[in-house]
């Protein structure tokens, strides 16, 4: 017979408990018991971190605060720049009223919030529709050039056609301007395509054209 | 010159355009004989863009005949950009329809049958060709104006003169030797 039949029965017989807690299951690390404590300069540099950051939340937080400030001021509803005002958006202005379509003519496009219209340019509008209904005569510089109607539409007006001064012929029967850039004025005044003539030569010179 | 020199046509040219001109080219005089040079005509709108372009020397009549399609073909593409009821131009509208009757006259010129059997208007052929083509001047100042509908006068000349007529651009004065 085995010794163990004849132990005492008084002696607690059972799975040893040690005095660190629960048995380590297979495959656990060792225990290595409670960390030590932190030294001075840790924990100085754990006060430094901490203060920092927050610091740098701070002044990140002003600098957001400051910069929305700013941008709710520059925000400013958006008009459209116009020569002239006509009356009727004035007072759909003060109003607040929805503005109706306008007579034939202008364009705009019809909406509930009170804007100006941006109003077509008059020079691009004439030089792009063709004539105007009466000859539009733009102030120009210093250029002395002669931008009186041609021989149609004086005679239209009642007058006699007056002579182009600034004018040549060359040979033909055609009126030339000398200079390019003023006939392109001219053409834009009068509601007129140019007519260009490129060559090589001198169209003054019959011998060199 | 003869064509500038007509009565029809220098009536036609005073009443609907203003008339310039400016030396872009030279030539020389050898014995007597010029030899070079050219000559290009434009129709423009004021703003600068080309609406017909001619290179070269033409007759009178044809020479007229040119000068009333670029009058004709500027109005009729304001006309189609243009709200009849409210007075807006479309300036996409007035685009679009000069490319087309510069290539309607492109693939008239180079199709001359498709013209006299009266086709309807449209490009039968769909688009321009990528390249300037072979052809004649006027073909490929269509073709020019096709590919770049109402381009700068100053985009324009150089390709006119250089590419189409085979003529250098030149400031000097004529040579006569």
């Amino acid at each position: 017979m085995s010794p163990a039949i004849h132990a005492n029965p008084k002696i607690p017989v059972g799975r040893p408990v040690s005095s660190a807690g629960s048995p380590r299951r297979p495959g656990e690390p060792p225990y290595r018991g409670e960390p030590p404590g932190l030294k001075p300069s840790e924990v100085k540099l754990l006060l430094f971190l901490g203060i920092g950051g927050a610091v740098c939340l701070l002044v990140l937080a002003l600098v957001g605060f400051a910069f929305n400030k700013r941008g709710d001021r520059g925000a400013q509803p958006v008009v459209a720049k116009v020569d002239k005002k006509p009356e009727i958006f004035e007072q759909a202005v003060e109003e607040h009223v929805v503005v109706e379509r306008p007579p034939v003519g202008h364009a705009f496009v019809e909406i509930n919030v009170p804007v100006m219209p941006v109003q077509p340019d008059p020079k691009m509008a004439q030089a792009i529709l063709g004539k105007p209904a009466a000859p539009v005569i733009l102030p120009g510089p210093d250029i002395d050039i002669d931008i009186a109607p041609g021989p149609v539409a004086a005679k239209a007006q009642g007058g006699e056609p007056k002579k182009c001064q600034t004018c040549q012929k060359f040979g033909t029967t055609i009126e030339f301007i000398e200079n390019p850039p003023d006939a392109f004025k001219k053409a834009r005044a009068f509601g007129k395509q140019v007519f260009m003539v490129h060559l090589s030569g001198n169209f003054e010179d019959k011998e060199f054209t | 010159m003869n064509a500038l020199a007509n009565e029809k046509v220098a009536e036609y040219i005073n009443e609907h355009f203003v008339a310039t001109y400016l030396k872009v080219g030279t030539f020389r005089i050898i014995g007597g004989q010029k030899v070079g040079g050219n000559v290009a005509s434009y129709f423009c709108l004021p703003d600068g863009s080309v609406v017909h372009a001619v290179p070269g020397k033409l007759e009178a009549d044809a020479f007229l005949n040119e000068a009333r399609w670029a009058y004709e073909a500027r109005k009729l593409a304001q006309t189609v950009g243009t709200n009849l009821v409210t007075g807006e131009f479309e300036q996409w509208k007035f685009y679009l329809q000069m490319k087309q009757a510069h290539e309607e006259r492109y693939y008239a010129a180079r199709n001359p049958h498709w013209v006299q059997l009266g086709a309807k208007g449209g490009t039968p052929l769909g688009r321009l060709p990528a390249t300037m083509p072979a052809g004649s001047n006027q073909a490929k100042a269509h073709w020019l104006l096709g590919m770049n509908p109402l381009a700068k006068i100053d985009a324009v000349y150089p390709v006119v003169w250089e590419q189409i007529l085979n003529e250098p651009l030149s400031a000097l004065p004529v040579v006569k030797q």
